[in-house]
């Protein structure tokens, strides 16, 4: 509820330092529409230099570094930092999202309660991507989405311990949320269909695009942010007024790529802009939102990568609306389908990406054409660069943070990986040898489990689950330490040699 | 000691917690009205600009308040609506589909739809959003704007061919226009004469001018419809009722005298006798040759042959009652006035003429088994 109250305040301090400074694109003054992001992001940008460092950088990554590093320990200055400067830069049209930074407030409230009620360390390293999950549920208005996104990308586990405070925080959060701000989704979706299974070639088209402009898009940031993070104090402090001036100015051109960019997206799904302008949304988007992210301006990468897929997937699909040789669905799918594809390719969370499009669209129909672009979309970002983007921001912060990726995917060393085959052997007679009625092996059980049930014992049998009496083979201690890579003849008391 | 501090910090947490409950309260309460505010002041400007006819400025105010209000029922449809006018059919259909699933019932917007669906030649959409249209709720006045939908199908109904379909819709319009004013009666009979529904246009202009009788218009309209559904002695009456009310009508006049003329000339006229109908069949054949030759713009040559026969055929001493020598002057006659179509100007004498010749022919197919 803390969490939930603050996003709906952060909310509405966005909008009213927009209206404030900005007005409404239509007779927006072009001096406005240049120096407010200027002095927006530039003084939001001294706030955090100076003021709330803490503040800086990815929430999402600060709040993983709280559960990995710092025992859940979220400073409460941070949420007051992201609060000031992601209100100022982001309601000054600098091209940031708000996602983020609730993400990272709602942890800190929750590290501040667990901190107030005195949790142990263990519940206080657990209570911040409970605190994450309802920030990012009340700033997007998907309380799966927030799950799924913090069990992948933030804690990398469905442990059911915290499993059931993340989903109750991002309910809570969502229903405070609404009751303030309204049920209204984050998109007005416009109704369509698929109308031809052909169809899902453009989607992998989509899907490839965005895997591709994905990549694209991290490899930029990581240069520039790179170079950009590599100076003095002094120019620190001016390149968020120099990426705000940059954004002014396209912001002429293009006015749509100025904040969030949500009214852009909308635009999209009615249709609004032909395939040229939103090709070119998209890529002066990635430019004024790198330029932006790597001087140091607070604000997320959530909103504007929503934005490009969004321009992005409209554009392909408007295209094949000219040129494929079936009819095809409305630019609303494309759109959707386009914000699911880049986003996976950006943030390498396919899960996420694919229920955030279903949420948002509460349509059954996109699941197909989403699952199909956001697979590709995600294999090609991964083949093409290695790292994702939370793992460059760290490394850049000079964090060291598991991957969650690889977390995710690495495959835990099991029974069967250490275990020494027998003959025919009964179970009756191993047992005897083994000393009487030990305690049992199964093959696919996880070397870790085998590890605790070792005891004081040199081996373990391996039974058939099919046929507990039938005797699959042996598992030695030294077999297991050898699966784990231990080969040192290093002879602790009582263990037998590895070799 | 230790459960006292625990139930101080509770409460603590839960003053803030209220707190911030009230603070978020007020602020999203300022919010709203602000954003509301603003939402109503982009829409009433996109009405402004809408109707001194800035379509597209229109179009991205209405757009405004819709980013700022999503709530704006009037300016989603507004904003729908201008796109159609603009010609955005694809960016008009999604907010259309957007509105239509919120207000499936809505007049407005299934005009919207039919109009758009039109545009797109999807004929079959077109017909049923017009009818959800005509049946839907409409806000205000409740029967013009259903009356005007209507009238919409009806030229949409002809200008997409299916004449067919045309009818049912007009008669259905005869009984929704009972209570409207002249002109759209007016304007229904027009139509309804043009369907060949005559007798049908005589009824409508006849309650019309029942509640409006000195409405010459009215009246000359009717004298019009009489006429066409060969009413002519209806018709007569009718015009000399316009021209007491109205006796500086010259273009009235001339049509009484086309009128007087095709009383006297028509022999297809009911309850005439055999002698009577003879006299008359010779009459139209001695006043069309006489226009065809006295016209200057015929082709002389052509009608000579036809001149003679008829010249003939009208000094010829016969019987007084004869069928035979009736039909073939009045086929003579139409011979005559089709090699002559130069000649059939606006003149009474030509129009009563052309009347008398289209009645013979009428006749004739009725004949016909």
């Amino acid at each position: 509820m803390f969490a939930g109250l603050l996003v709906v305040c952060f909310h509405v301090a966005i909008e009213l330092v927009s209206w404030t400074t900005l007005g409404t694109p239509i007779g927006r003054a072009k001096l406005a529409t240049v120096l407010a992001p200027m002095l927006g992001g530039g003084c939001a940008g001294l706030l955090v230099l100076l003021v709330f460092r803490e503040a800086s950088g990815s929430g999402v990554t600060h709040t993983k570094a709280a559960v990995y590093i710092s025992d859940g320990y979220v400073p409460f200055s941070t949420v007051l930092g992201k609060f000031l400067g992601c209100a100022t830069s982001i309601g000054t049209g600098n091209s940031l999202g708000p996602e983020d930074p609730a993400l990272q407030m709602g942890a800190g409230v929750a590290s501040l309660l667990g901190r107030t009620f005195a949790l142990s360390k263990d519940h206080l390293r657990l209570i911040a991507p409970v605190g994450a999950a309802a920030g990012i549920a009340a700033a997007f208005n998907t309380p799966i989405t927030a799950v799924l996104f913090v069990i992948e990308e933030v804690i990398a586990s469905w442990n059911a311990s915290v499993l059931g405070s993340i989903v109750l925080s991002a309910v809570s959060a969502v229903v405070v949320s609404r009751w303030f701000l309204g049920d209204d989704p984050l998109f007005r979706v416009p109704a369509f269909e698929l109308t031809h299974p052909s169809e899902l070639l453009v989607y992998a088209l989509v899907g490839l695009a965005g895997g591709l402009l994905g990549t694209l898009l991290v490899r930029v940031l990581g240069i520039l942010r790179g170079r950009l993070s590599d100076t003095s104090t002094g120019a620190r402090a001016t390149q968020p007024f120099v990426a705000g001036a940059i954004v002014g100015l396209v912001g002429l051109v293009v006015p749509q790529v100025m904040g969030a960019g949500y009214p852009a997206i909308d635009s999209a799904l009615h249709d609004e802009f032909p395939w040229q302008l939103l090709f070119g949304l998209a890529l002066a988007k990635m430019a004024v939102t790198a330029t932006c992210f790597a001087a140091g301006t607070p604000g997320g990468m959530f909103a504007p990568t929503l934005f490009i897929g969004a321009m992005l997937g409209g554009g392909v699909g408007s295209l094949a609306q000219l040129y494929w040789p079936v009819p095809t669905s409305g630019p609303s799918a494309y759109v959707l389908v386009g914000m699911g594809a880049f986003f996976a390719a950006v943030f390498r969370a396919p899960m996420t990406s694919i229920f955030m499009v279903f949420e948002v669209s509460a349509s059954y129909v996109i699941i197909l054409p989403v699952m199909v672009a956001n697979l590709i979309a995600y294999l090609v970002a991964r083949t093409l660069h290695r790292v994702t983007f939370f793992e460059m921001v760290a490394a850049q912060d000079g964090l060291t943070l598991p991957s969650q990726e690889q977390q995710r995917e690495s495959r835990p060393l099991r029974v069967e990986d250490a275990m020494s085959a027998v003959g025919d052997a009964s179970m009756e007679g191993a047992a005897l040898q083994n000393g009487g009625s030990p305690p049992v092996l199964y093959p696919d059980q996880s070397l870790d489990t085998a590890m605790r049930t070792f005891g004081d014992r040199s081996s373990l049998l391996v039974v058939s689950r099919k046929d507990p009496t039938k005797l699959l083979g042996v598992v030695t201690l030294a077999n297991a330490l050898k699966a784990y890579g231990v080969t040192s003849t290093t002879n602790v008391e009582g263990m037998p040699t590895a070799r | 000691m230790a459960r006292t501090a625990q139930s101080r910090l509770i409460a603590l947490v839960v003053a803030i917690l209220t707190a911030l409950f009230v603070v978020t309260t007020v602020l999203a309460a300022i919010h709203r009205d602000a954003r509301v505010t603003r939402a109503r002041r982009h829409f009433t400007a996109g009405r402004a600009l809408e109707l001194n006819g800035a379509l597209r400025e229109a179009s991205e105010e209405y757009r405004a308040a819709l980013a700022l209000d999503r709530d704006q029922f009037e300016a989603e449809r507004s904003l729908a609506l201008t796109l159609l006018s603009l010609g955005r059919l694809d960016e008009a259909e999604t907010w259309f589909g957007d509105l239509l699933r919120q207000h499936p019932t809505d007049g407005p917007i299934n005009r919207g739809m039919a109009r758009l669906a039109a545009a797109k030649g999807r004929e079959s959409d077109a017909r049923a959003y017009y009818q959800r249209a005509i049946y839907g709720q409409w806000p205000g006045e409740l029967v013009t704007p259903r009356i005007e939908t209507r009238f919409e199908l009806v030229d949409f109904l002809r200008r997409s061919g299916s004449k067919e379909d045309v009818l049912p819709e007009l008669l259905r319009l005869k009984v929704e226009v009972r209570d409207a004013d002249a002109v759209v009666q007016r304007r229904l009979a027009s139509l309804l004469i043009d369907s060949g529904a005559s007798e049908e246009a005589v009824d409508v202009l006849r309650h019309a001018a029942g509640q409006a009788p000195r409405d010459v218009p009215l009246l000359a309209h009717l004298a019009e419809a009489e006429s066409a559904a060969g009413h002519t002695r209806d018709a007569r009456a009718t015009l000399r009722r316009a021209i007491t009310l109205e006796p500086t009508r010259e273009d009235l006049r001339d049509r009484l005298t086309v009128i007087d003329r095709v009383l006297a000339l028509d022999p297809t006229l009911p309850r005439l006798r055999l002698v009577e109908r003879t006299r008359r069949a010779h009459r139209v054949l001695a006043a069309v040759a006489e226009h065809v030759m006295s016209c200057a713009a015929a082709d002389k040559g052509q009608l000579a042959p036809l001149q003679e026969r008829a010249s003939a055929r009208l000094t010829t001493r016969r019987s007084a009652a004869d069928a035979q020598a009736a039909e073939d002057a009045l086929q003579l006659a139409e011979q005559m006035w089709s090699a002559a179509p130069a000649c059939h100007d606006a003149t009474p004498a030509a129009q009563a003429l052309a009347r008398v010749l289209d009645a013979v022919a009428a006749a004739q197919e009725q004949e016909q088994p």
